[in-house]
């Protein structure tokens, strides 16, 4: 934890679809300068989720959208985040 | 009236040539009361015509406030039958309904609901051949359907038609909103650039739905609808409305039309329907029955093959009456089991959050068929199998409801 200190602690908000793939947590807390490394963390911790966030080019997939404060998120890799910024995933789902 | 502006380009004309009758102003005395609706905005929801796809969880509460609203033209696009699994949500039907065509049981809820509603059936499923004729015409959709094919046909059509599409959807607890295609905002193709792989997000089938969630979903689309026909309030174009009912959450995000869109931005390179099966990475119905994999992705088998990692439920029976039975994994949870299951072929229940911890008892020489409800638990079991070494594992495609419809009508479906 101390080697990383500078950067910001952020928590990723993890809805339904995603959670199994994260043992099942709504949650997660990671320390991550851009929201592209957030979900880097994340991934690393949880392959499966990983999976399922990335496609093989490892783009974010285009089912899977990223907001951070309420504003749509368009280029996690240059996306800067801050102290105590709220990560929030939202894939599509089709229930009717 | 002064605050209304028309949404709906000619609604505003068509209206004004209405009356209300005597029955009319009884009925709608609380709308007209208030003067953002008043007798102007009854007659413009008499004028309107509002098309509904799908006549489930999400579309049992549209449809009901917009009949007992007064919309004026209901459209109603469904080609199931009622089921004893959709009664904890889809309160267009009832107990006594189960086993008719779901749009029979609609009509007659809202025809008591509100006898002045005229209401338009469509008994079909939404293919990329029908879906201009059936939504063309129509003042606002409300995309009530349950799978990601008929998500991206629906909208696709809206953005080509240029009708508003009212948009909700649900998982478990979990719900979205939104309104897409109306002026400046988003289209749905705007957020959800492509759909997930396929299995990636299970269907309510084989994840669940809290029963009340699409009560709120679809009330909250039904709402988005009236306020379109009337020119009153914010819609939610623009906005995505996030709704957690374990939390009782309601939030919104921002959401903005994309110039590169490939349907409504500034370049369209999709300009008309295209095969939604494909585009979402699923076999064509033609490959699903097992006939041929012509006009789906070309990179999935049609389950032909003895190599396969496919089968379809006549070719299991073959092998079955011939004497060539495979281990016949269940990977559905216990309570399923208790519905339906095909242990007199021989199945046994591997709960797919067992699989990993119970490879053991199966043989990695055999033929292995893996079933679940519907196919998607069972493509992940296979898939998993495989890496493991089971490399004769199959998914039996379309599940237990596929044996249920095609070989064993007696059956219990859920």
């Amino acid at each position: 934890m101390e080697e990383t200190a500078a950067a910001p602690h952020v928590t990723v908000k993890l809805p339904a679809p995603l959670r199994p793939h994260a043992g099942g947590r709504e949650e997660a807390r990671v320390e991550a300068s851009t929201v592209g490394e957030a979900l880097r963390r994340l991934a690393g911790r949880h392959a499966a989720l990983g999976a399922h966030l990335f496609d093989d080019a490892g783009r974010v997939r285009g089912h899977v959208n990223v907001f951070v404060g309420g504003r749509r998120v368009d280029d996690p890799a240059s996306e800067a985040l801050g102290e105590g910024d709220e990560v929030r995933l939202v894939p599509s789902i089709a229930g009717g | 009236m002064a605050d209304a502006a028309e949404r709906i380009p000619g609604l505003f004309r068509r209206a004004e040539a209405l009356e209300l009758g005597t029955d009319e102003l009884r009925r709608y005395g609380r709308h007209i009361s208030m003067p953002e609706v008043g007798e102007e905005g009854q007659k413009r929801l008499k004028a309107a015509r509002v098309l509904l796809v799908g006549a489930g969880g999400l579309g049992s509460p549209a449809a009901m406030y917009l009949a007992a609203a007064g919309v004026g033209t209901l459209g109603l696009v469904d080609f199931d039958e009622v089921d004893f699994s959709n009664l904890h949500r889809q309160l267009l039907h009832g107990t006594a309904d189960v086993g008719r065509p779901k749009l029979d049981s609609a009509r007659d809820r809202l025809l008591d609901l509100n006898p002045e509603v005229s209401i338009e059936a469509f008994g079909t499923r939404l293919t990329s051949q029908n879906a201009l004729g059936v939504l063309g015409g129509w003042d606002v959709v409300v995309d009530g359907s349950d799978n990601f094919p008929t998500r991206y046909l629906v909208n696709d059509a809206c953005v080509l038609l240029g009708i508003p599409n009212v948009w909700g959807a649900i998982f478990r607890f979990e719900g979205q909103a939104s309104v897409f295609g109306v002026s400046d905002g988003p289209c749905y193709r705007c957020i959800f650039r492509e759909p997930p792989p396929p299995g990636a997000v299970p269907s309510c089938a084989e994840a669940g739905v809290l029963g009340i969630l699409p009560g709120l979903v679809g009330t909250i689309q039904a709402a988005e609808a009236v306020k379109l026909v009337l020119g009153l309030g914010r819609t939610l174009a623009g906005r995505l409305l996030l709704v957690d009912a374990l939390g009782m959450d309601f939030r919104e995000v921002e959401i903005a039309r994309d110039p590169e869109c490939p349907v409504c931005g500034n370049a369209p390179t999709v300009t008309g329907l295209i095969d939604y099966e494909a585009f979402c990475g699923m076999p064509g119905e033609q490959a699903a029955a097992g006939a041929d994999g012509g006009g789906s992705d070309g990179a999935s088998a049609d389950g032909a093959g003895d190599t396969s990692d496919r089968i379809t439920v006549w070719q299991l029976r073959h092998k079955l009456d011939e004497g060539e039975a495979p281990v016949l994994v269940d990977v559905r949870e216990p309570f399923e089991w208790r519905i339906c299951n095909l242990e007199e072929e021989g199945a046994r229940l591997v709960p797919l959050s067992e699989l990993p911890g119970r490879l053991d008892e199966l043989d990695e020489d055999r033929e292995i068929v893996v079933y679940c409800h519907t196919g998607s638990r069972s493509a992940l079991a296979v898939r998993y199998l495989r890496q493991e070494g089971f490399v004769r594992a199959r998914n039996l495609m379309g599940g237990i409801a596929a044996w249920a419809e095609e070989i064993d009508p007696d059956m219990p479906t859920y």
